[in-house]
């Protein structure tokens, strides 16, 4: 499960990171930015474990 | 053995400002990081928020310290190996140092001392006024070295008159066609370089076992500024690629490490080349088929301009614009890389508790600092021939001073850095492994370094009371 995740999380950091950079134009770098950002804003409030790092 | 004092004093400018560009980047990072720190805990009177100002607070103030000393010696220098670029660019560049030394280095001094010393000596909402103008400070004598530095890149707003440098319009001359785009190009770097130095830190503690609480603090607050701050980055980086291709294509042609007029299609994204100046060619290059093509003309068969476009004479030397663009654009991808991982952790729940995180975050620490330095080398190697691009050569800027007495100050100057950033080095590393339990409840003026550094100093301060209950 988490190879399968970790797969997906890459491919959508790739492809968030070819559309910030203007691969598809400034508009989609626009969208794709603030997409980012309020995605990121949700996952900063998840609670996180405090256990020894393993 | 005759020696080009242009080449000495060439190295001598790079070694100074290299040297120089560190610590400014970290501080403006950190003051902006303090400031909000201190907001936080006002707003949440929580007093982690404290204990993570007061522990970065020493170190941002050696950063703050040793990158004044150092950039008062660039002034110098402009003397000692550039004259005539000052007898020159003097009327546009001499009035926007003065303005950097009037607006922020005065607004600095004023509550500097308010921000290192004052924790128990004003209330806390004055001493938050101190570090949030210290903060600006930094921001403003970044924008106004930006706007001289840049107006050296795109210069505008000026007139030559029987060989003298005329400046006909100020605005132009301050707000010229790349300062603009430039200016929050830095200022994220110097963001980013705080937020990697900040989460790094508490890796590093979590790792240890030491300081949780502190560490899970920091590395939350440290990695979210980076993910968002380098999606932005990112961003911005584009926007600027574009400017300086516009303005100065020979630079961005140097950059992307291409020879030929036109490239092969579709192009490859070079991450290495053995470049051949003299012949105008590449030994050896290796890169990602397709790519380049792709970044640099958004389609898949685009070709890409090579530095044959421009003439010889008016061509940067490509090895230290290529690997400088490379180091700076490679270590972004990373960061990238590592910002998506940690929302991906975080969303598991893990971002504390994963090791390997952990060590990338630690590996990482220094990563904003040599970031930001290949940029700086994309940016003045890219502009040569020329010191002020398309109007003076670096070769006429030249101060007419012998070899030796160039030579003799590079060692000086090099002898003397050495020993700051060995002292910088340890000093922070001393107050990163003491951990920020026995930070003192402000920086103490105790006379020496000697006597700063005794057991029963630190202990002293570590026992008094703390600044919460201090009322307004």
């Amino acid at each position: 499960m988490h190879f399968f995740g970790a797969i997906a999380v890459t491919l959508m950091g790739i492809g968030f990171f070819f559309a910030i950079v203007g691969v598809f134009g400034l508009p989609a770098a626009i969208v794709a930015l603030v997409l980012f950002i309020a995605l990121a804003a949700v996952i900063f409030r998840r609670p996180q474990a405090e256990g020894i790092p393993r | 053995m005759t020696v080009d004092p242009g080449l000495i004093a060439r190295v001598q400018f790079a070694f100074t400002v290299s040297f120089h560009i560190i610590f400014p980047t970290i501080s403006i990072g950190l003051a902006m990081f303090l400031a909000i720190m201190e907001g936080l805990w006002l707003k949440t009177r929580d007093e982690l928020y404290l204990k993570i100002y007061r522990f970065w607070l020493g170190i941002f103030a050696m950063g703050f310290g040793v990158g004044v000393v150092t950039g008062i010696v660039l002034s110098f220098e402009f003397g000692l190996g550039f004259a005539r670029f000052g007898q020159i660019a003097g009327p546009a560049i001499g009035p926007m140092i003065a303005l950097e030394v009037l607006t922020s280095f005065f607004l600095e001094a004023g509550f500097l001392g308010i921000m290192l010393f004052g924790l128990h000596r004003v209330g806390p909402k004055l001493h938050f006024l101190a570090t949030c103008m210290v903060a600006l400070g930094t921001l403003l004598s970044a924008s106004w070295i930006l706007s001289a530095n840049s107006w050296m890149q795109t210069p505008d707003g000026i007139a030559m008159q029987n060989g003298h440098l005329v400046v006909t319009d100020w605005l132009r001359v301050i707000v010229n066609p790349s300062w603009l785009y430039r200016l929050p190009h830095m200022l994220v770097a110097a963001y980013i370089t705080g937020s990697f130095l900040v989460a790094g830190v508490g890796a590093w503690y979590l790792l240890q076992g030491k300081h949780e609480s502190f560490a899970r603090r920091t590395v939350s607050i440290g990695t979210a500024f980076a993910t968002v701050l380098i999606a932005g980055q990112v961003f911005l980086g584009d926007i600027v690629y574009g400017t300086m291709l516009q303005h100065q294509p020979a630079k961005m042609q140097a950059a992307e490490g291409f020879w030929e007029k036109q490239s092969q299609s579709p192009a490859p994204y070079y991450w290495f080349i053995v470049p051949d100046q003299q012949n105008q060619r590449n030994r050896f290059a290796l890169g990602i088929p397709y790519l380049g093509s792709i970044w640099l003309t958004h389609s898949l068969d685009g070709r890409v301009e090579g530095l044959k476009n421009t003439p010889r004479d008016r061509q940067p030397t490509m090895g230290w614009v290529f690997y400088g663009f490379r180091v700076m654009y490679g270590i972004a991808i990373l960061m990238f890389g590592l910002c998506t991982a940690s929302l991906w952790l975080r969303w598991q729940g893990r971002l504390f508790t994963t090791r390997w995180f952990l060590r990338a975050l630690v590996i990482m620490t220094p990563s904003g600092v040599i970031a930001t330095l290949g940029g700086w080398y994309v940016a003045e190697t890219g502009r040569q021939p020329w010191v002020i691009y398309g109007l003076l050569r670096t070769a006429d800027a030249v101060s007419p001073v012998p070899a030796g007495a160039l030579l003799s100050t590079l060692i000086a100057f090099v002898c003397v850095y050495t020993l700051f950033m060995a002292a910088f080095l340890m000093f922070a590393w001393y107050m990163i492994r003491r951990g920020p339990d026995l930070s003192p409840a402000q920086t103490e003026a105790s006379g020496s370094v000697k006597n700063a550094l005794r057991p029963q100093v630190m202990d002293g301060a570590a026992s008094r009371e703390p600044a919460a209950s201090v009322p307004l």
